[in-house]
């Protein structure tokens, strides 16, 4: 029942990941997807939540040769300044990718929202909750997630059903044209937005059999059920728009939500209750990875004093808002962003967890 | 100690609420069209809406138009008679997204009539069509939305038809549709 760490259980792993991982695929990933595939965008995610499935496989495998979390192996494992400067590596990465996950918080918040309000003061907000949260620690962000899972989805999908009206199948039919190359461009765009799966390297603590497979096993079930739900969602927003439509919206599922009708009072303006599902979610993945900047940060500290300080929580908030903020003023640092994303995250991700099991220290 | 700190981060980020505030509209600085006619006149594309003729003689003042509650936006028939003028304004809307895709659109021949008749109605126009919309759809087809025709402007895969309606002294009647290419067919033809 409960994931070998003893902080968080299995159902509590599943749910979070559900949240970190479709809220941003299901927002940024349809225009993208539908300019470069079309209709065959369908096999692209097909073929993406399959490379995740394999990755974490993968990771399974790094777990079980590393024979404890990550952040052990990091300090007992592997050469010292080695374990600091993977340690740092991991810490860059969370903070930009923070950075960008409020970046994109904050604009969905300010379209859909408050338009005319100032971007940094309601960035301001999303960072300093972000912080709060994270001073929680991770149990207390599952527990809140484990109750608002289904009280999220279960509209979600009801709104999505309720978009089969409007669905036209002439924008669906070219789903058996494709061209491989934009093919594999897509699927690569699936996989990246899996990469916070890495992360369940850190999930466990101690040195029991079979704790790799737990979890292994706990977040394959939260990729192919973010994989359906992405799936389901770019059916229906390529038979709502249509490809080319599509491609041209900054964020088609919110459109989609605010234009399908309802009668009554109330469920006339599901559209803006419907918000808090890209709410709740990204604020998911920003906590999750504003909480695995500030562990690598406590990870490289003195280990003197047990409980988190204050700077330790201060300094990674700080550098998410300045990231988020940069991008927002200028475009190049989003290029920069996702020029290093596309290029150096996923092979980091990929390439340096087997090449420190390779390199590990002989007992 | 504990409970202090957490007392003090609460009214940080509850007094940061506030600030939100400073730089919006307020309700009363706002004004509300229902529905919003476009008209083509001398070359050229002009909006036309309940507030126009406030708008003209200054009673407006400073309002600004809010186009949430927007209901339907009428086209003037010489409009999409002038494609290069109708994709323009389609252009521009996307582009502002000022009025909200599923606002319900029609055609008009003359939307100086419309405006007369809505002194002989007992409520807004907007309303009044969008009833007169929906009973019609509840027989026949869907109705289309401003959304569909911004999706067929990028997608140019299917044909639109548009209700055409007739203004009369105090009703409207349905006569037929129109293509966006400003071809138009009575209803028997359609079906």
């Amino acid at each position: 029942m409960y994931v070998n760490n003893g902080k968080i259980s299995s159902r509590q792993t599943l749910r979070l990941y559900v949240f970190d991982l479709m809220g941003i695929a299901t927002l940024l990933l349809p225009p993208y997807l539908a300019k470069l595939c079309g209709a065959s965008g369908i096999y692209a995610i097909a073929l993406g939540t399959g490379a995740g499935l394999i990755y974490l496989l993968y990771l399974g495998w790094i777990m079980k040769k590393m024979g404890t979390d990550m952040a052990s192996f990091l300090h007992e494992g592997v050469n010292v300044w080695l374990g600091k400067l993977v340690f740092v590596l991991i810490m860059l990465h969370s903070i930009l990718t923070a950075g960008f996950c409020a970046y994109v918080f904050t604009n969905l918040m300010q379209y859909s929202l408050v338009r005319d309000s100032s971007y940094a003061v309601i960035l301001l907000i999303i960072v300093a909750v972000a912080a709060y949260a994270v001073s929680g620690g991770i149990e207390s962000r599952a527990r809140v997630y484990e109750v608002m899972f289904w009280f999220i989805l279960v509209p979600y999908v009801a709104m999505m059903l309720a978009s089969v009206r409007d669905f036209e199948w002439v924008y669906v039919e070219s789903v058996l044209q494709f061209d491989s190359t934009n093919l594999g461009k897509g699927t690569y765009l699936v996989f990246l937005l899996l990469t916070p799966l890495f992360f369940s390297l850190f999930l466990i603590g101690e040195k029991e059999k079979n704790y790799g497979r737990n979890i292994v096993k706990t977040i394959s079930v939260s990729v192919l059920f973010s994989g359906v739900i992405l799936l389901g969602s770019y059916v229906l927003l390529l038979g709502n728009f249509g490809a080319k439509s599509l491609a041209s919206l900054r964020f088609p599922v919110v459109t989609l939500m605010s234009t399908i009708q309802f009668e009554g009072n109330f469920l006339k303006r599901m559209d803006a209750l419907m918000l808090a599902v890209w709410f709740f979610t990204l604020f998911a993945l920003l906590n999750l990875h504003l909480h695995y900047g500030v562990r690598m940060l406590t990870e490289l500290s003195p280990k003197e004093k047990k409980r988190l300080q204050w700077w330790q929580l201060l300094l990674p908030t700080v550098a998410v808002f300045l990231v988020a903020y940069a991008i927002y003023l200028d475009r190049r640092f989003l290029n920069l962003f996702l020029g290093y994303y596309s290029y150096g995250a996923v092979p980091f991700m990929v390439v340096v967890p087997a090449f420190l099991v390779l390199v590990r220290r002989k007992k | 100690m504990r409970k202090y700190r957490m007392k003090r981060s609460m009214l940080i980020v509850l007094a940061s609420l506030l600030l939100v505030g400073c730089s919006t509209t307020e309700l009363e600085d706002r004004c509300f069209p229902m529905l919003t006619a476009v008209e083509y006149e001398n070359g050229k594309v002009s909006y036309q809406d309940a507030f126009s003729k406030e708008d003209d003689t200054g009673k407006l003042g400073a309002k600004e138009r809010d186009y949430a509650h927007l209901k339907v936006l009428v086209l003037e028939e010489d409009l999409l008679e002038q494609k290069s003028q109708y994709e323009a304004m389609l252009e521009e809307l996307a582009e502002t997204e000022k009025f909200p895709r599923n606002t319900y659109v029609c055609v008009v021949d003359d939307i100086d009539d419309l405006f007369e008749m809505e002194k002989n109605i007992s409520q807004d126009l907007g309303t009044y069509l969008e009833e007169y919309l929906k009973k019609h759809e509840e027989k026949k087809d869907r109705l289309l939305t401003l959304g569909d025709l911004l999706d067929e402007k990028e997608n140019q895969m299917m044909v639109l038809y548009l209700p055409y309606l007739d203004v009369e002294e105090n009703f409207v009647e349905w006569k037929g549709y129109v293509n966006t290419s400003g071809k138009s067919w009575q209803e028997s033809e359609i079906e």
